[in-house]
Order: C-alpha cells, then structure tokens, then sequence
C-alpha cells in the first residue's frame, strides 16, 4: 500500500507537468512560431471538411486526457507532404501530415496517432524542450531581461513609459534571430521525434486516453499502425525499435477495456481519406 | 482512515477539499454547469478571474467567481494559486489596457516580438503566418462552445463514441 501510495504521489505531483521556464504565453507564440514554420516548409491542406473531421477525433481524445485545454486551446491541422509524420508543438499545436493520414486505414488508428501526440502535450515534451533549445539560443535571457525592464517601467512610472518602450522594441529586434534559432530547432526536434522514454510514455498514455470511459476507440488500431510503419525510412526513425515498442503497447492494452473497431467509423474515416485524392 | 488511505482519498478526490483562493489562468476557458467537457457553458472564464474552489470532482472544480457571484465548474488544470499567477496577454489591445505589467508578465516572447520576427522574415513568414491565422479563425474551437460541444457529440453519436460507446 505505501509503494502504491508513493507512486500514486509522484504521478500526481508530475501530472501534466513537469518544470517550465515559460510561461504559458510565451508557450503559445512558440507553439505559432513552430506552426508557421512547418506551414512555411510543407503549407497546409487546407480542406475544410477534413480539418473538421481530424479536429472532432482530436478533441474526443483531448477532452478527456489529462490537458483538456491548452492556453488557446488544441489545434489540429493537416501539412500537404507525402512524408508520413506527426508532431505537436508547445500549446497543443497538432499537425499530421497528408502522407500520414493516406498510410491510416481506420479513424481509430487517426486516434490513437492523435492520442500519442497529445500525450506529448500533456507530459509537455514539446514545452520542454522548446524551453531547453531557448535557453541555448539566449532567448531565454532575453525574455527575463525584457521582463524586468517592463517591470521596472511599470513600478517606477507607473505606466510603461516611452523610453522603456523604446527599450523594450529594441531587444525585441535583438530577440528575433534567437526567436529564429529555437523555433527552427524546435520543429527539427519535433519532426524528428523525442528519445525512446518519451516515445514509450507517450505510447503508453496515449492508449490509456483512447481506452478512457468518455472516448472509447480501439487501441489495437494504434497498435496495427505503428507495426506498418516503414522503419528508419522516415520522421519516426528515431522512435523506439519497433518490436520494444509494440511489445510496450501489447502490454499497456492489456490493462485496458478495450472497444472495438466499428465500421460505421472506418466508413466515415475513408470518405475523408477520399478527400485527399491519390 | 490511516494515512495512507486518506492520501489515495485525496488524490481520488473522494474527500471535500479546503477552501481554496485561484485564479484562472488560461486565456481559452469556460465556466460550465457540471464536471464534464459536454456540460452546458455559463460564461467565459477571464484571464485573471478570482475564485474560490468550493470542491473538486474528478478534474474539474466547483468554484465562485467572485466577479459575477457565479457558482460553476471549470477545469482544476487551469487554476492557480494567486502567487503563481502571471497575465497572459495575446492581442495588443489588451495589451495596452495592462501596460508594462503584462509587458513583464508576458516577458519577451509575445507579440511585439513575434510582429519582429514575421517582419525580418520577409513575405514567405509573413505569409504562413498569415496561413496560420486562417487556420486558428477556422477552428472548430474558436467558435461558440455550445455549438461545437453539440456537433461533437452528434460526431459521437454516430461514431459509438464517449457516451455512445457500447464498452462501459
């Protein structure tokens, strides 16, 4: 019982959480930065229907994980690239790719790909790590050192005055190619995938979530997709070896009540697939 | 109970919490009725609201908003303790309503730098961002929560999902 206990303790003081330097905020223009960027590179498919149907799966799982909501909420979105990938960056910014979504072949696998990326944003892998690349391009700094300029404005003049505003314009400029740095470091760690206990973590609560009372897709949908994935060819490389990991997933569905696939679902998920053309 | 008990009580959230003073802190939050993503919305949480958290079920908490006297329930992850605090601030007009202590609070990565780095970047930032905002202002989320919770739970219906699912 105290081992239980203990564990039961640390689950919950880790939470969601974890240590962040930024603030939620500062997450939010990060996360826009990274999304811009990945836009910039590969543009969006910009297909309204489908973007509805791949937020509505997103939000089933992500209304009932262990972050329902992010600063401005989740965002999901489909980059028009034959690469298949998925990666989320800092407040719950959500992208699959079109290569991605082609090489599915039911909604309850688009889930549990969902699942593992908002898995992520909960265990806040991509805040983490925006945080780590920030501190290394000195952006970190220079988001202390404007903060207290503005601080110090505020309490001396009672109002941010035009001379700290000038000031405060000024490192901004400065800021921009560390801005520059951490958001192109950011979507490489991103597309490239975190480290094998972060993939497995996120594996493991992702099919927790997609098992959960309020969501209820098949989790060994998830399973079928990860075994397909072609290995080292791709954005998932890094990811754990491939028999590890669905042996990590075997393991964590066994502890789940686990739905099963329903064909009403896969008929939908295959006319959006229709949308993508070939 | 022995102590142990009463901890795995607590973080169940079987046992009545203290009393305790927040502040939201989310700039995307809603007070709803009842302790569930579907419960029907009251009103919008504001960045900086003060409440009082009067119980916790499951994760959400029931609280009174001292603003409006409103008793609701909202998410527990998106409260704080007022010393934890920090004003998010997202778009320059309220921006100018808070001055240079949403400057500090936002600190140095908000939107006076991000409008530097879309404007040293040239036309092709300039233009995913733009892309960008498009997609943001499209968003199933960034509408009206009751009718995105209704169209949800139509998704569900004929997915056999959340409520409809056949697994209990």
């Amino acid at each position: 019982m105290k081992k239980l206990v203990l564990v039961l303790i640390g689950a919950a003081a880790l939470g969601c959480g974890g240590s962040a330097t930024f603030t939620e905020s500062e997450e939010y223009y990060m996360g826009r930065g990274v999304a811009a960027l990945a836009i910039e590179k590969d543009k969006l498919w910009s297909d309204e229907k489908i973007e509805e149907y791949i937020s509505l799966v997103g939000l089933t799982v992500a209304l009932e994980s262990d972050r329902p909501d992010t600063f401005k909420g989740y965002t999901f979105a489909v980059l028009n690239t034959d690469e298949i990938n998925a990666f989320a960056a800092p407040s719950g910014f959500i992208f699959l790719t079109k290569g991605a979504l082609r090489s599915m072949n039911s909604e309850d696998e688009l889930a549990g790909v969902l699942a593992h990326e908002i898995a992520h944003v909960c265990l806040r892998h991509p805040e983490l790590a925006a945080n780590r690349a920030a501190q290394d391009s000195g952006l970190m700094d220079k988001a202390k050192a404007m903060g207290k300029l503005a601080g110090a404005g505020a309490a001396i003049a009672g109002f941010f005055g035009q001379r700290q505003a000038s000031s405060y314009l000024e490192m901004a400029k400065e800021g921009v190619p560390m801005m520059g740095k951490t958001i192109g470091e950011n979507l490489k760690t991103f597309k490239k995938g975190y480290g094998r206990q972060e993939e497995l973590a996120a594996d493991a609560m992702g099919v927790d979530f997609v098992t959960r009372k309020g969501v209820g897709y098949d989790p060994n949908a998830f399973r079928a997709f990860i075994s397909r994935l072609p290995q080292k060819a791709d954005s998932y490389g890094s990811h754990p070896g491939l028999e590890g990991r669905l042996q990590a997933i075997d393991d964590e569905i066994k502890k789940h009540k686990a739905a099963p696939a329903d064909a009403g679902r896969t008929k939908r998920f295959l006319a959006m697939k229709a949308g993508l053309g070939q | 109970m022995d102590v142990a008990g009463l901890v795995l009580a607590l973080l169940l959230g079987l046992v009545p919490q203290e009393t305790k003073e927040r502040k939201v802190n989310v700039a995307n939050a809603w007070y709803v009725d009842g302790p569930k993503w579907s419960s029907k919305p009251l009103e919008k949480a504001l960045d900086g609201d003060d409440v009082t958290v009067l119980g916790v079920e499951g994760k959400y908490s029931r609280v009174l908003v001292k603003r409006t006297n409103l008793t609701a329930y909202i998410e527990s992850a998106l409260l704080v303790p007022p010393e934890k605090f920090t004003r998010n601030v997202t778009d320059e007009k309220e921006g100018s309503k808070y001055s240079g202590q949403a400057a500090e609070a936002t600190r140095g990565v908000n939107e006076p730098m991000e409008k530097e780095y879309r404007s040293a970047g040239g036309a092709a930032v300039e233009q995913s961002y733009k892309d960008l905002e498009a997609l943001l202002a499209r968003r199933l989320a960034a509408g009206d929560r009751a009718k995105m919770i209704a169209r949800l739970k139509e998704f569900q219906q004929e997915g056999k999902l959340g409520e409809y699912s056949p697994v209990k």
